[in-house]
This record gives structure tokens, C-alpha cells and sequence, in this order.
């Protein structure tokens, strides 16, 4: 019963990811992106926390205290970095039309 | 009643990895739906930290050894301590450097506690 419930909670987590990979690629500025980011690493984690139940144990449990920690980390550096350069296109929301001088390539 | 402990805990694992999953990918349609950062933190942040939650309680109850299961709760404790810290640090980034809100007249406690100029101005 694991193994089918585990192929189910794939099925969500892999639309989740692709969601959330086209949400990083349209993004407006860079705290958009961020996040984006995160819930990449969300996905992830609870990817393999699946695959940690489904398989009973294994190495992938080191792996996602590691990635959560790097995941935390990342973010931190992201933040400072938007404190200090500020977070690229700002006056405008993703309706109003887009001004390519302020993205952040 | 061993076979029945078994089944039980299975079913219950089943629901909580079912229930994380779902929120996880919520929390990805919800980016897509909400006005501006700030709501997408919010919506981002929530359902990830809670389907993060489900999802390694759901393994740590189908896991026979004693040392895995520490590993899965302690993997779960510091997601629910450096999550909402790291979205807090986001939203304070793009406040700092005057992101715009969604709707400009609510209710910006920061401006209130300090005097600052708005977001913007």
C-alpha cells in the first residue's frame, strides 16, 4: 500500500516542482525568485521524505537534514544580497507591463 | 494485534504523506494566485513548512530503526525553526528595499512603529 500511495504523492510533488520551476523562470524581481526557490527545496525535501517511507530507511535521511540546513543558508545569503542591491524591478506587478532596464539578468 | 498496530500506523502514515504532499503542491498553484511578494511569501511558506511536517511524520512512523526516526524529527525540527526565519528575512529584504504591496493602503505596522515613508514613495 506504501509503494502506491508514494507513486501518488510523486505524481503531486513532480507537478508541484515543474509549478514552481516555470513560477522561478517568470519571476518579476529577485524575492520572487527566491521564494520560488524555496518551494523548489520544499518539493524536494518531501520528495524524499517519500522516498525515505517508501524505501524504510536509508542514506536519503542524512540527505534531507543537509538540504534543509543549505536551503536555509541560501536564503539568508539571498536576503542580505536583496538588502543591499535591492530586488530589481520594484513598481510593478506581473499585470502592468514590464520594464526590461531593471530586471535583474 | 501486532498486524493491526502495523495496518494502523500504515494508514495513518499513508494520510499524513498524502496530506504533505497535497499541501506542498497547493503552496506551488498558490504562487501562481497571489497579488504580490509578500502574499507569495505567505502562501509559499505556510503549506511547506506544515506539508514538510505531515510528510516526515509520515516517515518517521513507517521507519523500524530507532536512530533513522531521530534523524527524520530532528530534520523536522529544523525545518520548523529555520523556515519561517528565512521567509521572515525575505519579506524584510523586499520591504527594506521598498517593494511594492498589492494594495497600498493597508495597514503597514512598520510605517506606524517607526515614521518611515511608505513603500514607494
Amino acid at each position: 500500500m506504501i509503494t502506491v500511495v508514494g507513486a501518488i504523492c510523486l505524481v503531486m510533488l513532480s507537478a508541484a516542482a515543474l509549478i514552481a520551476a516555470v513560477f522561478v523562470v517568470r519571476a518579476r524581481n529577485l524575492v520572487d525568485r527566491a521564494v520560488g526557490l524555496d518551494t523548489a527545496v520544499a518539493v524536494l525535501l518531501n520528495g524524499m521524505a517519500v522516498g525515505v517511507a517508501v524505501a524504510g530507511g536509508g542514506n536519503a535521511i542524512n540527505l534531507v537534514l543537509l538540504i534543509g540546513l543549505l536551503a536555509f543558508l541560501g536564503t539568508i545569503a539571498v536576503a542580505r544580497f536583496i538588502e543591499r542591491r535591492g530586488a530589481g524591478a520594484t513598481s510593478e506587478d506581473r499585470h502592468t507591463e514590464s520594464r526590461p532596464s531593471e530586471e535583474p539578468s | 494485534m501486532t498486524d493491526l498496530l502495523d495496518t494502523v500506523l500504515d494508514v495513518v502514515s499513508a494520510a499524513l504523506l498524502l496530506g504533505g504532499s497535497t499541501l506542498t503542491l497547493l503552496a506551488a498553484i498558490g504562487l501562481f494566485r497571489m497579488p504580490d511578494a509578500y502574499a507569495r511569501i505567505h502562501v509559499a511558506t505556510k503549506p511547506a513548512t506544515l506539508g514538510i511536517a505531515c510528510t516526515l511524520s509520515g516517515a518517521a512512523l513507517q521507519l523500524p530503526l530507532a536512530s533513522d526516526v531521530t534523524k527524520v524529527v530532528l530534520a523536522l525540527a529544523l525545518q520548523l525553526w529555520t523556515v519561517p526565519a528565512a521567509s521572515h528575512l525575505l519579506a524584510r529584504a523586499g520591504r527594506l528595499t521598498g517593494l511594492p504591496p498589492a494594495e497600498p493602503d493597508a495597514v503597514d505596522a512598520f510605517v506606524e512603529d517607526t515614521g518611515a515613508d511608505g513603500p514607494g514613495d
